[in-house]
């Protein structure tokens, strides 16, 4: 008996150990251990992704999928450089790279756009799964990839790309999977096609989501219209569009305002939705042989966006005998997105038109689907969503399809609709957007640029653009909706189709510009146009970076790559430059003891930079927080969402109207004005301060790059950067430039990049985040490009060939 | 020689079957080798035991040398922990296990009710029995 017990004793620790030591245990709802010896052993856990493999190494692969061989030289930074015999064979040659290094990045972009997060890391995701299905990023992507099959000459490169990925995944082992893949204890499925038209919706959802329709409703019938119009719905008169020409013309497709449109007459909320992030935006410019020093044209782009590791960029050149091109790319998209030939350089930043606006849904009964349009009672399509989640039960819900678009916010209030959206981004292109990319690798000129990137959609990009003959060029490209005024501004009312904007902007309508007597061409997400256009804009726009690079562009004579350097490095702020002086002075005017403080003095003597070493941008930033608490005391502390207005409808209060209501503190039975409030601000501010801390801007706002499963350990924290989202060097926090490229095309162009990550996806790899700290001190490489084989290959560190199989 | 073989099959066993096997096959490869071998008492977890820990030591410390021991940390940062974590956690879990198993298996097999208590008895050829008992042929035995 004693026995039967000790067996049964050693049976249940041994499973139970056995058990834990594979597959881990749940600490809480959000936290997870996983099995550690699975993780740990030498057979096939972690220790097999050491990178050993890049330290100076000649590999060669048998690949049946290629038409000739591909030789690909590894530079000292891992920077690929393809030669290959044909397009084909080097998009084949792409695809086997970018998952080579970034399988698990491009695994969990898809998932993560499809919201299929849940079924390899269970229950923690399943509020963004179900976020993501409602966008119906899959839904469009497979439309999309459907359409593909119409278009044979992009479709053949899709497949090579598909290929070439699928390659590299059959050729390895579960030892050789990614460190996430373990991690969360999952192996990786083929690629498809529908993973390149996630990984290109995704990257609209990031940048063309701008819709803070709910709150301007709410703010217009909180303020009414006046008030409204005036903090909400105006332009900055002292903003620079992205197209400063004369834009005045004639447009074949005009919208006018539908006869008897109403909005909603009460304030709308319970809706959970995840906000646009703030922070993604670009700068970018060209400066033409008139302003250039060498009289080459010179092009600078720095795309800002959230900060990753992996990062979301990769870095590779490629030759085929038709093109010989050096860029990044998004991983899981073919091509060069922003990048440079020998003849060309080009790049984007992004376009804030406001492209989605949503509709209250008046249903007639929920349950089945039937609302009202027209007087006519119709049904939602309903497609079945099934969320799978790991160690969990399945998410069964029903994505409803509208006639305006899928029902998004479904609200809490049973006072408030449900609100179904329209969106640029469903739509589906004639072409791919990723063969823009493809094609643009090839360019010689504006027009062939012109012609590779007619047929993006979105999201929408100032795509800027140089040649080696000194031209230079900005296009806003992509759909832009034909709106009436304000149109898109405000919820609108679902109760008629004639809401819903339809046409779309002709491509040859779109504002652009080329070779400006201005001698450059620059964007940093202001708005795109003047009034003039016939077109309305309306949408999300930078308000400082614009006119602070077009400052600095108009000054500039003479310029070269270092100025370009130093201007994307550029940390001076136009919003405290135009905000403090007028601050400052009425409190030195207001208080008598004021001009001993220290904190006076140092905010006095600041020279508007976001220097990471300065105090003077975190006590700004305290003081304009503060003070626009303080100005909008009628707005904040509502029921409902609502948003303050820019920070430069405060500087024009101020130099409109010191006495201006807004300035009033409504708790007081006295009227305040602006003196009064600033000094109110100043003195709490003051209080609050201890200059005995350390309030350098780097301390108190330092830069980060998170891996994409926010593991502290395999991300860079506490980076001594400096800069802010309002300057150019626009880094705040987890966002800010995350490609930084300055090229000078002469006879050969000459080209600097960086980007705050590593070219290897892999944790355990020196690759990793090699140039995150370089980025973070504002350094750049010199980017390797040349045609000639040899040239690169004795600067190569490791050669892979793929060699065609004779199978 | 017995404990010797059975600890050297161990580690040449599970290093083959671990190329095309999960980690955990040291289960039933332990089992089995105690059970073969007869392994008794301290040696039956022992020896599987010991033998697997210094396998997994090998193999990790050739692995993690070829970075300069720089492997350890990496992997040790995924729990923000000293790097000699990522060598103990697998070693002492895998040991344990291969532990647990061969003493099962000496459970299953002993056919002496005070398992795990008593030594491992001094074995012994019958003359050197005859020479060490005295009074055998008193007793008509031989």
């Amino acid at each position: 008996m004693k026995k039967i017990i000790k067996i049964a004793l050693v049976s249940i620790i041994l499973i139970g150990l056995t058990y834990i030591s594979q597959n881990g245990f749940r600490v809480n709802e959000k936290l997870r251990i996983p099995g550690l010896t699975r993780l740990l052993n030498p057979a096939d856990g972690l220790w097999n992704n050491i990178d050993i493999s890049y330290h100076g190494s000649e590999k060669q692969v048998e690949l049946s999928g290629i038409d000739g061989d591909i030789r690909i030289y590894y530079d000292d930074r891992l920077v690929p450089h393809i030669f290959a015999s044909s397009e084909k064979d080097a998009i084949y040659a792409q695809g086997y790279v970018l998952a080579q290094h970034r399988l698990w990045q491009m695994d969990f972009m898809t998932r993560l756009a499809s919201g299929r997060l849940s079924e390899v890391l269970g229950k923690a995701t399943i509020d963004r799964d179900l976020i993501m299905r409602k966008y119906g990023l899959e839904y469009s992507a497979k439309i999309a990839v459907d359409k593909w099959n119409d278009f044979p000459e992009g479709y053949e490169t899709m497949i090579a790309f598909k290929d070439g990925i699928n390659a590299y995944i059959n050729s390895i082992s579960d030892k050789d999977l990614p460190l996430e893949f373990k991690l969360a204890n999952y192996k990786p499925v083929a690629w498809t096609n529908l993973g390149s038209a996630l990984v290109s919706k995704y990257m609209a959802f990031t940048l063309s989501r701008y819709g803070p329709d709910i709150k301007n409703t709410n703010a217009r019938l909180l303020l009414g219209e006046e008030d409204f119009n005036r903090l909400y719905n105006q332009r900055n008169s002292k903003q620079t569009p992205v197209i400063r020409e004369d834009l005045s013309m004639a447009s074949s497709v005009m919208r006018e305002k539908p006869a008897g449109i109403d909005f909603l007459e009460n304030p709308v909320s319970g809706y959970t939705y995840k906000e646009p992030i703030p922070g993604a935006g670009s700068n970018n410019w060209a400066i033409g042989p008139s302003k250039s020093a060498s009289g080459n044209a010179i092009l600078a782009n720095d795309p800002h966006l959230q900060l990753s590791l992996p990062s979301v960029w990769y870095e590779m050149h490629i030759v085929t005998p038709t093109s010989n091109a050096y860029g990044v790319t998004v991983p899981g998209i073919p091509g060069i997105i922003i990048g440079f030939n020998e003849d060309i350089a080009y790049g984007s930043t992004n376009v804030g038109q406001d492209m989605l606006d949503y509709y209250t849904i008046d249903w007639v009964d929920k349950e089945a689907g039937t609302y009202r349009v027209d007087g006519k009672v119709l049904t939602a399509e309903r497609i079945p969503q099934t969320i799978k989640v790991k160690k969990g039960p399945d998410i069964n819900w029903d994505m409803m399809l509208t006639v305006f678009g899928p029902v998004i916010l479904e609200s809490d209030d049973e006072n408030s609709p449900d609100l179904a959206m329209q969106w640029m981004a469903h739509r589906t292109p004639d072409k791919p957007e990723y063969y823009s990319f493809v094609q643009a690798m090839k360019c010689k000129d504006y027009d062939c640029y012109k012609k590779a990137t007619s047929n993006f959609l979105s999201p929408a990009q100032n795509f800027v653009f140089a040649d080696k003959q000194g031209n230079i060029g900005m296009r806003v490209n992509g759909n832009l909706p034909v709106k009436y005024k304000d149109e898109g501004i405000l919820l609108k009312k679902g109760n008629s189709i004639k809401n819903m904007w339809t046409d779309i902007v002709p491509r040859e309508s779109n504002p652009q510009t080329y070779n400006p007597s201005l001698g450059f061409v620059a964007s940093a997400n202001q708005i795109s146009v003047d009034e003039n256009y016939p077109h309305p804009f309306n949408g999300g726009f930078e308000d400082y970076r614009g006119r602070r690079i077009n400052e600095l562009l108009e000054q500039g004579e003479g310029m070269d790559v270092e100025d370009m350097k130093k201007f994307q490095l550029d940390e001076v702020s136009i919003k405290a430059r135009e905000f403090l002086p007028k601050f400052l002075k009425v409190i030195s005017e207001n208080t008598s003891d004021v001009r001993t403080s220290e904190i006076y003095n140092i905010l006095a003597d600041w020279d508007y930079k976001y220097n990471a070493d300065s105090k003077a941008p975190y006590i700004f930033e305290e003081i304009a927080v503060l003070f626009e608490n303080k100005v909008w005391d009628e707005i904040s502390g509502q029921e409902y969402k609502i948003s303050f207005p820019d920070f430069w409808i405060l500087n024009q209060l101020i130099e409109e109207n010191q006495s201006d209501d807004f300035f009033d503190d409504k708790s007081t039975s006295e009227k305040e004005n602006f003196s009064q409030i600033a000094v109110q601000t100043f003195t709490e501010v003051a209080e609050k301060i201890s200059l005995n801390d350390d309030l350098s801007w780097a301390t108190k706002k330092p830069g980060r790059v998170m891996h994409l499963l926010n593991i502290p350990g395999y991300s860079k924290m506490g980076l001594k950067t400096g800069g802010s989202g309002d300057v150019l060097k626009a880094i705040r926090g987890g966002f800010g430039p995350s490609w930084r490229m300055v090229v000078e095309l002469g006879e050969k162009p000459i080209a600097w990049g960086i980007y705050p990550g590593g070219q290897s996806g892999n944790p355990m790899s020196p690759y990793y985040d090699n140039m995150v700290d370089d980025w973070a001190a504002g350094k750049y490489y010199e980017l390797l490009f040349s045609n000639n084989e040899e040239e690169i290959k004795n600067r190569s560190k490791i050669v892979h060939k793929l060699t065609k199989s004779n199978e | 020689m017995n404990k010797f073989l059975a600890g050297l099959l161990i580690i040449v066993m599970h290093y083959a079957l671990s190329i095309f096997l999960p980690w955990w096959t040291i289960v039933f490869l332990s089992f089995i080798i105690v059970a073969l071998f007869k392994l008794e008492g301290k040696s039956s977890w022992l020896i599987p035991s010991m033998s697997i820990m210094l396998s997994w030591l090998i193999q990790i410390l050739i692995l993690d040398q070829k970075t300069n021991f720089r492997s350890s940390q990496r992997i040790a940062d995924l729990f923000d922990a000293p790097g000699f974590v990522s060598y103990i956690v697998p070693i002492i879990t895998v040991g344990l296990v291969a532990g647990l198993s061969g003493y099962l298996a000496h459970l299953f097999f002993s056919k002496n009710e005070e398992v795990g208590i008593v030594e491992e008895e001094e074995r012994m050829t019958i003359d050197e029995y005859k020479d060490n008992t005295p009074g055998l042929e008193d007793r008509g035995i031989i």
